[in-house]
């Protein structure tokens, strides 16, 4: 692309922001994280209840 | 392993996977021992709880689609691409009603199909099974193509014989262990595939950081940071739809109702729709990665394991890089295949041998019938995966058939009357009208359009010639 790439970004007034990327990211990565660890929990929580199936 | 090149030798691609099925083999085996009944082999005792419900629910929603589509999806629409796709986590949070609903109203349901006939009449139950049968053999079929695929990929396995490999696993242990193996395995593939990609995207983050992201798209991908993205937001409401008729017709969900105790279904179930919503982001922001990475993306459709497989590799793992990426994708596939072999010939079983053969199945000799049953449904998925034949648009043209019937399960379970054949043409005008839309407008309005119609023609039903609704109790 020629220097007119700078120029103007007809998409700029309409951008997800880095801020929302970034919290996307981290709670998709740390929310993905908790669920093993929910998972976990509850598999626990169950075997000593005895009520897993 | 989207360069020419597998990432791993022949010999360990074929001990990891002939590992991980002789272990989900000997677990099946294990647990199988629990199913003495037919009913402890198709649904599982029908006393699951929440642990193993909702990771039963939450793995199988989790395919290779999940793992491959999602970074495709973001790599060609961005983020809008990946909350497209995690929309689809709110068919498994919706059905949650639906599975309260089911438990009272069919404390002794055991497929779909009871709900189908008993409110629908035959005509209805056979409309169904058309759609569910055609729908579960190309969701099967497209899962045995990308092992197939993924395992001559990663590993240099002929694609036949990583195919017949990956089959040949799930349907040995879905024959030994029945519900009760595919529940087990789905728990501990469930946590495979979420440590999995929580490691490799938190990796990632270790070389590229999410501002440098954002500033490469900004420059040379802006339409990817678009928020009036016209095909992105499109999709999220197709594929939202498309999440809503998949899990609200499909025998698979329908069966884990039935296998979890009363109380425990409807918490399952949304808990998992928690649990799968993140995971296409996660995976879907490794393709926003391979641009700053310098990743030279060869085919879209493998942009997930191919940043994967460089993020893993600038971390000095070398060949554990294959591994990882490999154990995480047959786990994705593996938990989505079992459930499809043990729920389609659940039906077969069911709806087919006894229901339409009229045959009687004895509770403790089921055995040989439910092999049997297993085997042709395999037969059937690796005979058609043998050409891999472009079965994935089949697939998602198959939208506009499952959207069609979230309107008629909703409103036979909620609803005392209706004009059953009014709404039985709504399902196939929707089939049609979604099919037609599909094809001749644009792929991403073939649910919405069947959704729709089918939506009019059963509200339509609830006040033209209602007439009180059969029992759902034999």
């Amino acid at each position: 692309m020629g220097g007119c790439a700078s120029s103007w970004n007809p998409h700029r007034l309409t951008m997800f922001s880095a801020s929302f990327l970034q919290i996307l990211v981290l709670l998709g990565l740390i929310w993905t994280a908790l669920g093993a660890v929910t998972l976990v929990g509850l598999l626990i929580r169950d075997w000593i209840k005895g009520e897993l199936w | 392993m989207m360069t020419d090149e597998p990432a791993l030798p022949v010999s360990t691609a074929w001990s990891l996977v002939l590992g991980l099925g002789v272990l989900w083999v000997v677990l099946g085996i294990w647990w199988g021992k629990k199913a003495q009944t037919s009913e402890g082999f198709m649904l599982a005792g029908r006393n699951v709880g929440i642990s193993l419900g909702s990771a039963t629910a939450m793995a199988t929603w989790v395919t290779s689609n999940t793992t491959m589509v999602a970074p495709l999806l973001a790599f060609e629409k961005g983020i809008w691409g990946m909350l497209a796709y995690a929309s689809a986590s709110f068919g498994l949070m919706l059905f949650a009603p639906l599975a309260y609903r089911i438990r009272r109203l069919l404390p002794d349901g055991v497929t779909a199909g009871d709900f189908f006939r008993r409110r629908y009449g035959h005509a209805g139950w056979a409309v169904f099974l058309v759609i569910t049968l055609v729908y579960s053999i190309t969701w099967l079929v497209t899962m045995a193509i990308a092992g197939g695929k993924l395992l001559e990929a990663l590993g240099g396995i002929d694609y036949v014989q990583g195919m017949t490999l990956i089959l040949g696993v799930c349907v040995l242990y879905t024959l030994f262990g029945g519900l009760y193996a595919v529940i087990g395995t789905d728990f501990i593939q469930s946590l495979i595939i979420l440590v999995g990609i929580v490691f490799i995207g938190f990796e990632a983050l270790q070389h590229v950081n999410v501002q440098e992201v954002h500033s490469y798209l900004v420059a040379e991908q802006p339409a990817l940071l678009d928020v009036m993205m016209p095909a992105a937001l499109l999709a999220i409401f197709n594929n939202m739809l498309f999440g809503f008729g998949e899990v609200m017709h499909n025998n698979v969900w329908w069966s884990r109702a039935f296998a979890m105790r009363e109380k425990v279904a409807p918490r399952a179930f949304f808990l998992s729709g928690v649990l799968w919503f993140p995971i296409p982001i996660a995976a879907g922001f490794l393709a926003l990665c391979a641009g700053p990475l310098g990743v030279n993306v060869t085919d879209p459709g493998k942009v997930g394991p191919q940043v994967a497989e460089h993020v893993l590799g600038l971390a000095g793992l070398g060949s554990m890089a294959g591994v990882i990426i490999l154990v995480v994708l047959f786990c994705s596939m593996a938990s989505s295949i079992d459930s499809l072999l043990a729920a389609t010939s659940d039906l077969l079983v069911r709806d087919i041998y006894e229901g339409v053969f009229g045959q009687h199945l004895n509770p403790e000799k089921f055995r040989p019938i439910s092999a049997t049953a297993i085997v042709v449904v395999s037969l059937i998925a690796w005979a058609l995966a043998l050409s891999e034949w472009s079965i994935d648009q089949v697939l998602f043209s198959a939208g506009a058939l499952v959207a069609s019937l979230i309107w008629p399960v909703i409103a036979g379970l909620f609803w005392r009357a209706l004009n059953v054949p009014l709404v039985i043409v709504g399902i196939i005008a929707g089939c049609v009208t979604g099919l037609w839309a599909y094809f001749q407008i644009q792929p991403y309005t073939g649910a919405l359009v069947g959704a729709a119609v089918s939506m009019v023609f059963t509200f339509a039903a609830r006040w033209v010639g209602a007439r009180p609704l059969g029992t759902l109790t034999d």
